[in-house]
């Protein structure tokens, strides 16, 4: 079972969707794979992802809006505030003014005839946010098939930069991921493509090109390394501190004791191995070092014009501070940095 | 707790509700025996208590059947208007209901994709929402 399963916030909202909570994501997934199947009994002729939002956003009653430029969000903070004497959306400049805020998803005032409840969901692609916009799309549709009325769940959001993303918007991203990239649609062209051998970033980027070239590149390798169906462990790899530091560091009492900083280190900010790699225990653990000879921290360290980069490893070498280390291991690791962050696809050697 | 103890609790408890059946002033003497049986939960239930929890099983059983469902759950009711919003409806000389709009219209935002974005009322910059909102209020 997955650690957010026992997340409070998440058990509330199985609860609140009126699901068994003894592991509450999976409850949670199940709800929502089953109300889109029942959405689809009815439909035909779905052939892409996008008849597949078409539908789905059909049965929630939800429009989605992209916003290009502040001229387009002007335009529909007006259309609903004053056309429809919907008043919230006058504030909707407030709602994706963070570098960080990809898209908002709204209750309207009026119903539809039937007196159903009636969404919105807006989704910036001002600047680099149009990167995300297609997973974006499906986060915000993810909202909707878990919307219960925000006072009977007693949990809202509150994110604190630099500890840990909020669970429910992780769950809304587990969701998106299972429907955005819907398995029926995508798995013959990855299956197609990869054809049975290891995943590589090439690979990654033809599926894209040939499922949803709007989808990102980031979206589509979380993707392939759930469906493939070869053994691999997707990384991502960043500068980070211990657990014990973090909290320190944002922990009021400790803040009065003169202690120094800690340093970051090159470490694993999330590991994603498949069901694949899960059967034969290949393993990388979250918040572990990364060694300094691995390609990993060279491609890290590299400029930007060398960002590529894949050699064979043994993982017995990584090691964490209180001694222990990794499977004794021989892999194959392809690492990319983009950004400040590197990507890295594990797999089995041989 | 053993299985044991689970059992022998059960059974004091369904004992006390028979108990608590019988009618007001026909409670019989307690002995020592029935006080220890309690003690140390060795039940055993009286003739009439017996066929009190028996009357009784049916309707309790409606009951906790209910109680499970959800059935008996109050209508939902109104969220309580947060400290922060009342602190900036006090300033403005906001009235109660133009607080609520407020706080109606804030909930009626179901979701953000979002690193940052905070949902908590209480950390919500309710000036800012009002003076954007202001002129479209009813």
């Amino acid at each position: 079972m997955k650690a957010l399963s026992l997340n409070p916030k998440i058990i509330a909202l199985a609860r609140a969707l009126n699901l068994p909570a003894d592991d509450a994501v999976q409850s949670i997934l199940s709800h929502c794979k089953s109300r889109v199947a029942r959405m689809l009994k009815a439909a035909s002729g779905i052939h892409t992802i996008w008849d597949l939002e078409r539908v789905v956003c059909g049965h929630l009653n939800l429009a989605i809006h992209e916003i290009w430029n502040d001229e387009e969000l002007r335009a529909f903070s007006l259309k609903y505030a004053s056309d429809e004497g919907d008043s919230k959306f006058a504030a909707l400049d407030m709602e994706l003014e963070q570098p960080d805020t990809f898209g908002v998803l709204y209750q309207r005032d009026r119903r539809n005839a039937a007196g159903e409840f009636r969404y919105v969901a807006f989704v910036d692609c001002r600047s680099d946010k149009a990167l995300r916009r297609f997973f974006t799309r499906w986060h915000e549709i993810a909202h909707c098939l878990t919307t219960v009325q925000q006072f009977e769940f007693p949990f809202r959001r509150t994110n604190l930069v630099d500890i840990e993303k909020d669970p429910v918007e992780k769950m809304m991203d587990m969701i998106a991921g299972g429907l955005g990239f819907s398995e029926p649609l995508f798995r013959p062209i990855l299956d197609q493509v990869a054809g049975g051998r290891k995943l590589t970033f090439d690979t990654v980027e033809v599926v894209r090109q040939q499922f949803c070239p709007d989808a990102s590149f980031q979206a589509t390798l979380n993707a392939c390394v759930t469906h493939v169906a070869t053994p691999v462990v997707l990384l991502e790899i960043g500068l980070g501190l211990k657990k014990e530091q973090q909290r320190a560091l944002h922990d009021p009492q400790l803040q009065f004791l003169p202690t120094p900083v800690p340093k970051p280190c090159l470490r694993v900010l999330r590991s994603m191995p498949n069901a694949a790699s899960r059967e034969i225990s290949l393993q990388v653990h979250k918040n572990w070092r990364v060694p300094g000879y691995s390609i990993i921290a060279k491609v890290f360290n590299s400029d930007a014009n060398n960002r590529d980069g894949q050699s064979v490893e043994n993982l017995s070498s990584w090691k964490s501070s209180d001694g222990s280390s990794l499977a004794d291991l021989d892999v194959l690791i392809q690492a990319r940095k983009v950004q400040d962050k590197v990507y890295a696809l594990v797999c089995p050697f041989r | 707790m053993t299985l044991e103890n689970v059992r022998a609790q059960e059974q004091a408890v369904e004992a006390l509700i028979a108990a608590s059946l019988r009618p007001a002033g026909t409670e019989p003497p307690l002995t020592e025996t029935e006080i220890g049986r309690f003690v140390e939960q060795r039940v055993t239930l009286s003739t009439e208590d017996d066929a009190a929890l028996e009357r009784a099983k049916p309707s309790l059983k409606r009951q906790v059947r209910t109680i499970l469902q959800d059935q008996l759950r109050e209508p939902a009711t109104e969220p309580d208007i947060p400290k922060s919003l009342l602190t900036f409806g006090g300033k403005k000389h906001l009235m109660m209901p133009q607080m609520r709009t407020l706080l109606n219209m804030r909930l009626q935002i179901m979701g953000h994709r979002s690193d940052s974005v905070s949902e908590d009322l209480e950390s919500f910059d309710w000036e800012r929402f009002y003076e954007r909102v202001k002129e479209y209020l009813r």
